[in-house]
């Protein structure tokens, strides 16, 4: 578990977001090639970098998308193209352009006055404008997004769908909890939980409910008042016994029970999902790959697989959104990494109820591997909320 | 060396939109506009050190009080992909050096910061990037990984073992280096931490030092700091203001046949842990013909001021005296620059006893000819052994500088 305050953030401030969309396209650019969203409709306005500064000076175009091609003909050592608002504000630039080469980059403008600024190295000269005209563009990235509304329901099924699995496992748990039957209590153990763990930070956004199914002996201030499947999982391994788990059976029934009633009125919005899939990989490196997860019965490896499952299931059902705003190399790029955890973690598949090596038989070597591959992954996933947020062209 | 050609009064912008890293690879047009190092010690915090010139900054740049030396290894085999990272890395360090974050921190509430920020504010305190490649990167297990094994910069070979090599290997090779160094900790850091992050699935980290004191003397002007053993070290070091023994003993110059690789150097790192403790114990008469050097006034042996040559003829400085064997004198003529930095890791968690010492940092035109033939020798004889492990070693062929619209190592893939 963690704690849920990113998650429910992220959902206050999505409107705020949506109405900065306009941003969206000049924050983090990391490509240096055409920003392909957007640019079908954008209109194109084109500057040569002289020594100068920028060629025209000056430029006027309606509000919208707007695509700026920079090029360098090679006789300058201008080499930057900066558009400014009037706050001095940095929307959107090209530098490093080397003489012969030309970038372009796309960004909604509302109307108004910017700054254009064609320099060298640090002059800090303005030498140009570009005015836009006619009325402010209201349109949000998402609200008339059929692709996007199409992957939040995906999603919400996929979530509902395990949130079901859940509390079906969680029966068959409590009743072998109930039964007495410790064996086969610890076997049902990590099958119930992983379906948990691929959607964990939806639970996280319904305040208490992720501690109180999830939290760990040192998450809690006051342990008297510990419960869920740590609590049950420590008198389980620890005293190997199912005596004293009743009370905390019927708690954690009736909490996955909630949960996926819940899970019916989640109101999500896209970028949620792939900030959550993100959310998804730091818990598994900051909890399972250290072990730290399941202290007694060392079932990490299948709470990772949960985790993992989770984010990939949430990147699945964005990806056509991705692909519409021309993210195809993006998307690639994280399937290939997805592709190299899961053949790491298809190494620890066994064949016994967890279907999991135990968390000791992950080897140093193969811990730190794996940290790595989450880190190389997360890192692109992290990109995929700003680009659902531009506006497809 | 051009002079003085260091920059005031460029201070970090906060940058609120826009973004610097990437579009990084760009024709191999431009001119070499300045080159670094040469400026006087006189380091204000909002000076900067010019990014492009025929070297990297870093080597000859007047040592900045801070270092974080990061080892890294590359996750790809394919030279286009090093060729990705290198441009990236180009951008980034073009970006942080001027005084800039490597991208928008606040453009959009959704996405993570393009740079992290923690520098945000800062002065670009003489901030410097210094990217190196490993031997491995041109030829590992016998085999041409990378495609590139007809472009290794001649020296480039492993150091193979040397006598006194303690050496634990989760601190040693690699096949990147970035040297950050800068006059504020956290600058230094900053751009480490932000060059990892843009490098994310093509290279990891191997191992990282923190350096917090400059250890070594290297311009003329400068009084001669000390090292953890309260030694003034680098009275007698190259001066990196003295262009003349630069070319000669540094630089890669027109002997190279690999063209690319002219006005690079070599670097070699070294972890050297100092048995601090033993040392603290250690008479003051000892400790003085360990090092062949007074303590207080770093003079040699039965000389009065610091820059008294040493007598080497006679027998006040002992035969196995530190300076004595790493005198050029005693190694027909070797000499290298030296750059390093006094580290502590906290302690030695099997003993409690502290863990400090040297981070050692020497460029030169042959590692084999200059550090390694000098460590040979010190390795087996050197009084200062006692006192010493060298428990990390890395061995990088610095890249030659960037011209304008350039990249890092652009010559390799031409």
């Amino acid at each position: 578990m963690k704690t849920p305050e990113l998650f429910v953030r992220v959902a206050g401030t999505l409107c705020a977001v949506l109405t900065l969309g306009a941003l969206a396209g000049c924050g983090g650019d990391d490509s240096g090639s055409a920003s392909g969203d957007g640019a079908k409709n954008a209109k194109t306005l084109k500057f040569e970098l002289t020594d100068e500064g920028c060629s025209p000076t000056s430029a006027t175009v309606r509000s919208g998308p707007v695509k700026f091609v920079v090029s360098n003909p090679g006789t300058t050592e201008t080499d930057e193209l900066e558009l400014k608002n009037k706050d001095g504000i940095i929307m959107g630039e090209r530098e490093n352009l080397a003489p012969g080469l030309s970038s372009d980059f796309t960004l909604t403008l509302q109307p108004g006055k910017y700054v254009l600024n064609c320099t060298f190295q640090n002059d800090t000269r303005d030498n140009g404008t570009v005015t836009v005209t006619g009325a402010p563009t209201t349109k949000s990235a998402s609200a008339s997004d059929p692709v996007l509304t199409k992957a939040v329901a995906d999603y919400k099924a996929y979530v509902k769908d395990e949130t079901g699995k859940l509390v079906d496992q969680t029966e068959k748990f409590v009743a072998a909890l109930k039964a007495g039957d410790t064996k086969k209590a610890k076997d049902l153990f990590g099958p119930t939980r992983i379906h948990y763990e691929a959607i964990e930070p939806i639970a996280e956004s319904f305040g208490n409910l992720d501690p109180e199914i999830d939290a760990r002996v040192n998450d809690v201030a006051d342990r008297s008042a510990w419960t869920g499947f740590h609590r049950i999982e420590q008198i389980l391994w620890r005293q190997n016994t199912t005596k004293g788990t009743g009370p905390y059976a019927d708690k954690l029934l009736a909490d996955v029970k909630t949960l996926d009633a819940k899970v019916d009125r989640l109101d999500l919005q896209a970028a949620q999902i792939a900030n959550g899939a993100v959310g998804l990989l730091d818990e598994v490196s900051n909890s399972k790959i250290t072990g730290e997860e399941d202290r007694y019965s060392h079932t990490d490896m299948s709470d990772f697989q949960g985790n993992f499952t989770g984010a990939k299931e949430a990147f699945e059902t964005l990806k056509p959104a991705l692909e519409e705003r021309g993210e195809d190399g993006l998307v690639s790029d994280i399937d290939a990494k997805i592709a190299e955890v899961q053949e790491g973690l298809d190494r620890y598949q066994r064949d016994t109820p967890l279907g999991y090596a135990l968390y000791s038989e992950l080897t140093p070597q193969d811990r730190r591997e794996f940290a790595q591959q989450i880190a190389a992954l997360a890192e692109p996933l992290s990109l995929v909320a700003g680009k659902l947020l531009t506006a497809k062209g | 060396m051009t002079g003085d050609s260091s920059q005031r009064g460029v201070s970090r912008r906060a940058l609120l939109g826009g973004s610097a890293l990437g579009l990084a690879i760009a024709g191999g047009a431009g001119y070499v506009i300045g080159e670094a190092g040469g400026s006087s010690a006189d380091s204000s915090a909002n000076e900067t050190v010019p990014f492009h010139g025929a070297h990297q900054a870093g080597v000859a740049t007047p040592a900045q009080a801070r270092l974080v030396f990061a080892s890294f290894d590359l996750v790809s085999d394919e030279a286009d992909d090093l060729r990705r990272l290198l441009g990236i890395w180009t951008a980034g360090a073009r970006a942080m050096t001027s005084g800039r974050p490597t991208g928008a921190i606040a453009a959009n509430p959704e996405v993570p910061p393009a740079d992290t920020g923690e520098a945000e504010g800062l002065p670009a305190s003489r901030l410097t990037v210094t990217v190196g490649v490993g031997p491995d990167v041109f030829e590992k297990g016998g085999k041409d990984r990378l495609g590139l094994r007809a472009r290794r910069p001649s020296a480039l070979e492993p150091l193979g073992p040397l006598p006194g090599d303690q050496l634990d290997p989760a601190r040693t090779g690699g096949d990147l280096c970035i040297q950050a160094c800068a006059d504020d900790p956290q600058v230094a850091f900053h751009a480490v931490r932000n060059l990892l992050r843009a490098g994310r699935g093509l290279v990891e980290l191997r191992w990282l030092q923190l350096g917090f004191g400059s250890n070594t003397k290297t311009t003329s002007d400068e009084p001669t700091p000390r090292n953890l053993m309260g030694f003034k070290d680098g009275t007698r070091n190259l001066k990196v203001d003295d262009a003349a023994q630069m070319e000669r003993f540094v630089w890669v110059g027109d002997e190279e046949p690999q063209e690319w690789f002219r006005g690079g150097t070599y670097v070699v790192a070294r972890r050297i842990r100092m048995l601090i403790e033993s040392w603290d114990r250690t008479a003051l008469n000892e400790q003085e013909r360990v090092i062949g050097r007074h303590k207080v006034s770093g003079a040699p042996i039965d000389q009065r001021a610091e820059f008294d040559e040493p007598n080497f003829k006679g027998r006040a400085i002992d035969v196995d005296a530190h300076i004595r064997l790493a005198a050029p004198e005693d190694n027909q003529g070797v000499s290298i620059l030296r750059r390093g930095y006094a580290y502590t890791d906290g302690i030695d968690p099997r003993t409690g006893l502290l863990d400090a010492g040297l981070f050692f940092v020497a460029f030169q035109r042959d590692p084999d000819k200059q550090f390694a033939a000098l460590q040979r020798r010190l390795g087996t004889s050197d009084a200062l052994n006692e006192y010493i492990q060298h428990t990390g070693s890395g061995l990088f062929a610095i890249l030659p500088g960037v011209r304008r619209g350039g990249y890092l190592g652009a010559g390799l893939f031409a």
